[in-house]
């Protein structure tokens, strides 16, 4: 009796915690800030929680690749369907388990667009603050990359990208409001469950393409020192390629444009990059991969195709996705 | 481990159900083994160094009880220079030499195991120990394991209190029944604490941060920051200690008191006397004591020619000890030399307040109606509080250079102004921060003044309170430190000791 009366008030004391929590777990679309709706829509996709039908051509990548490649415009050159998983701050990570979830909840695409900006070789940048924040990957696929961080010595990277690894997994699993009480807050005075809805149905309606209002004066090529790859990185891209493979999906592997106002700046880090690339695709030759096509080079556009120093604006996009069609016709077929 | 991150809770929950399911008998061992833990989490070179370090004074201590006069002054003199020894090769010396990151400078082992944490307390409860053995005010511990224990005691290792082997031990070698109430009144400190860290210091300290590095603040915001580094450290560092001895009262260990509203207190000796308590009274009784009751001192008080020469001497030895007291208490703190200037300054004010109290005591005498006014009192306690201004500015300050830049923007770009017109919230403090902030400082003076004037902690004045009315105060402080848990939660500023 008395240990039910300790609790008892033990509930009681903490309801506010439990309350929260609560509200937490089950309303996240309330409260939750940025880009939790196109995360969340790109996830609901592929796992077939939505009535979209299945995509004949993918694109994967970080928010360049979202800003620059338009799924509509391929549509209108003759894809059946093109849909856009792109995310702002992804990786290779984000991408590889992205497919995977889509070709075992919606099928076997025909092609895939991949394209990782070399920042997104050198950190794990929105991995925790984004991807695991949004809660936008399985458990075990998450932790399975961050064991693989850790045995490749990347343990300070990945606290680098926000995260100490498992326990940080876990807070975001369990919906802790250490993580979720920002957002919680900065929601005051917000309808957001509005603003969220839409965003959603906007990614849905766009087909996971998505222009950027100016956020950064200068690229992150422009930003970077040097360009110092990580190993679980590249291992990620390595696998989604073999998974296209595997599953004999075309994949295209491009680089959507720098900007030329600080391309020679950017130099220091495409330089390297391109020669990253180049090893990578000495990994895949074409008289043994025929469906792997490895880009390992840069074009810039002129500043007023762009939004900010790293994203296209719809222009741009047009223009580059034009240009890819044109240098890959057979994607659309 | 922080003690405010999920990790540190899951520990905390572990540990508090194995101590309470495990028999009586075998608690102490939950405790060792929680707190080793607890260090190895952060350092495990560390950890193998002081566990080293401990053996030997263990050893020292055991021969040391044995033995008597000179080879017994002698093993005591050991065990000190061991201690200290330590903390230099440790703390001191890569603190002066090296600047950047020891791991990335030494690889793993030798940066894991240079500036253990706490090892500034660590040091100072070993050497404590020896001494007290020493003095024979304690017998040596005969078993290796609970010296352990002592000084790796998860609550306090991280920034104590300092606690004496004498008044330690013994509890943990008790038995502790699962007690509800004294739980709850536990539970309540710690919270009391997190909201003192959470809710008022981690916003002042980034507002404090935002206005030192932006350009743009202007004179009175910068005297505004300047003051709220009493704020800030005032409620981080002791909000860590009510942190800590709630945590030990949940396992039914009581840790002594640190603080006691020090910004009451009307003398710098009062102030003393209520400030990081613990290490004022291990400062006094193993430095000023030895230094004033000391072979030397007696000598020099009996050379006097007469008994004024005398009393004059007396007070001579008691000013120098008193000085080495500061500066050791400067130095304790950290290498650099704004730590040991500021043990200089505290000596010099302690020394002029102890020449002028004379005089205070014959104004007393004369006005003592004056003395008693309320606002004399008042007076008293601002006149402290400024005159202990620098050290939190000096904790907040990253050189003289610095100070002199602030100092210079107060005096050349006031602008009194922008303290109303919204000028305040470019400064890492939104507007909900900043009301926040106001209920957060204001809650803590209400309780302060409480706990001043019913001379009682207020957890245990919550405790008495009617479940409604104790409710009330859990929710509220439970929401205040919830819609706090979004301001980066920096490190306690005495964790780096």
């Amino acid at each position: 009796m008395k240990a039910l009366k300790v609790i008892g008030k033990t509930i009681l004391v903490f309801i506010p915690v439990i309350l929260i929590w609560v509200y937490f777990a089950l309303f996240p679309m309330n409260y939750m800030d940025g880009e939790y709706s196109y995360y969340t829509a790109a996830r609901d996709y592929r796992l077939g929680k939505t009535d979209e039908p299945a995509a004949d051509v993918l694109i994967l990548g970080d928010s360049r690749a979202k800003s620059a490649l338009n799924p509509e415009q391929l549509d209108s050159y003759g894809a059946d369907n093109c849909v856009s998983m792109a995310q702002g701050g992804s990786t290779s990570v984000e991408a590889y388990f992205a497919l995977k979830e889509y070709i075992e909840n919606k099928g076997i695409p025909k092609a895939v667009i991949v394209s990782v900006s070399s920042y997104h070789f050198t950190s794990f940048d929105g991995f925790f603050t984004r991807t695991l924040y949004f809660n936008a990957m399985d458990t075990d696929d998450a932790a399975e990359v961050i064991s693989k961080a850790r045995e490749a010595g990347e343990k300070d990277a990945l606290k680098a990208a926000g995260g100490s690894g498992l326990i940080t997994l876990f807070e975001y699993k369990i919906k802790s409001p250490t993580k979720y009480i920002a957002p919680f807050i900065n929601s005051f005075g917000e309808d957001r469950k509005t603003i969220n809805e839409e965003a959603y149905k906007e990614m849905q309606d766009r087909k996971g393409f998505k222009s950027f209002v100016s956020w950064w004066p200068t690229s992150a090529e422009h930003d970077m020192t040097e360009f110092l790859p990580l190993k679980t990185l590249g291992d990620y891209y390595r696998k989604l390629i073999d998974l296209c493979i595997e599953n004999d999906i075309e994949v295209y592997s491009v680089n959507t444009p720098l900007i030329a106002t600080t391309f020679e700046e950017s130099r220091k880090i495409a330089v390297p990059f391109s020669e990253y690339l180049e090893s990578i695709k000495k990994d895949y030759p074409e008289e043994t991969y025929p469906k792997v096509h490895i880009e390992t080079l840069f074009e810039d556009y002129d500043e007023r195709y762009f939004d900010d120093a790293d994203h296209l604006n719809p222009a741009g996009a047009e223009i580059y996705t034009r240009e890819f069609f044109e240098k890959y016709p057979e994607v659309t077929k | 481990m922080n003690l405010l991150s999920l990790v540190f809770f899951i520990f905390l929950a572990l540990s508090f159900l194995i101590y309470y399911v495990v028999p009586k008998k075998g608690q102490w061992i939950v405790l060792l083994a929680a707190s080793l833990g607890f260090y190895l989490w952060a350092t495990w070179a560390g950890l193998l160094v002081l566990v080293f370090e401990t053996l030997v004074i263990y050893l020292l201590a055991r021969v040391m009880e044995a033995k008597q006069d000179k080879a017994k002054t002698l093993l005591c003199g050991i065990c000190i220079l061991a201690g200290i020894l330590m903390l230099l090769l440790l703390k001191y010396l890569p603190e002066t030499i090296f600047t950047g990151d020891c791991a990335s400078l030494f690889g793993p082992f030798l940066g894991n195991l240079l500036v253990p944490f706490g090892i500034s307390y660590y040091t100072l409860m070993i050497i404590s120990y020896a001494v007290d053995v020493y003095r024979q005010q304690i017998p040596a511990e005969t078993n290796f394991a609970r010296l352990l224990l002592f000084a790796f005691y998860f609550p306090s290792i991280t920034q104590g209190p300092i606690n004496r082997y004498g008044s330690l031990a013994p509890q943990l070698k008790e038995e502790h029944a699962f007690d509800s109430k004294r739980i709850f009144e536990g539970l309540i400190r710690f919270a009391w604490g997190a909201f003192k860290k959470l809710v008022v210091a981690n916003r002042t300290a980034a507002f404090i941060a935002a206005v030192y590095a932006g350009k743009k603040a202007t004179g009175v915001l910068v005297l505004l920051a300047l003051l709220m580094t009493m704020l800030q450290l005032y409620s981080d560092f002791s909000g860590c200690a009510d942190m800590a001895i709630g945590i030990s009262n949940m396992f039914g260990i009581k840790l002594p008191e640190n603080f006691r509203q020090p910004y009451y207190s009307r003398s710098i000796k009062e102030y003393w006397r209520r400030w990081h308590i613990t290490l004022g009274t291990w400062l006094k009784d193993y430095i000023y004591m030895p230094m004033t009751m000391s072979r030397v001192t007696k000598k020099f008080v009996r050379a006097g020619k007469d008994r004024n020469d005398r009393k004059r001497r007396t007070k001579i030895a008691s000013w120098v000890g008193l000085m080495v007291l500061w500066i050791v208490m400067g130095v304790w703190h950290g290498s650099g030399m704004m730590f040991f200037l500021m043990g200089v300054y505290y000596g010099i004010i302690f020394i002029i307040t102890d020449m002028l109290e004379p005089v205070a005591v014959s104004f007393g005498k004369k006005h003592p109606k004056v003395v008693a006014h309320w606002l004399y009192k008042f007076w008293q306690q601002v006149r402290t509080t400024l005159l202990l201004w620098l050290a939190p500015i000096l904790f907040s300050v990253k050189s003289f250079g610095q100070l002199g830049e602030l100092v210079k923007k107060v005096f050349t770009k006031f602008q009194f102004l922008s303290l109303f017109d919204g000028t305040i919230l470019k400064f890492d403090l939104d507007g909900v921060s900043l009301v926040m902030l106001l209920i957060g400082f204001l809650t803590m003076i209400v309780v302060s003044t409480i706990e001043y004037n019913r001379k009682e902690r207020i957890s245990s004045l919550v405790m008495k309170q009617k479940l409604p009315i104790r409710i009330l105060i859990y929710w509220f402080v439970i929401l205040m430190i919830l819609l706090s848990l979004n301001v980066s939660n920096t490190e306690f500023i005495y964790a780096q000791f």
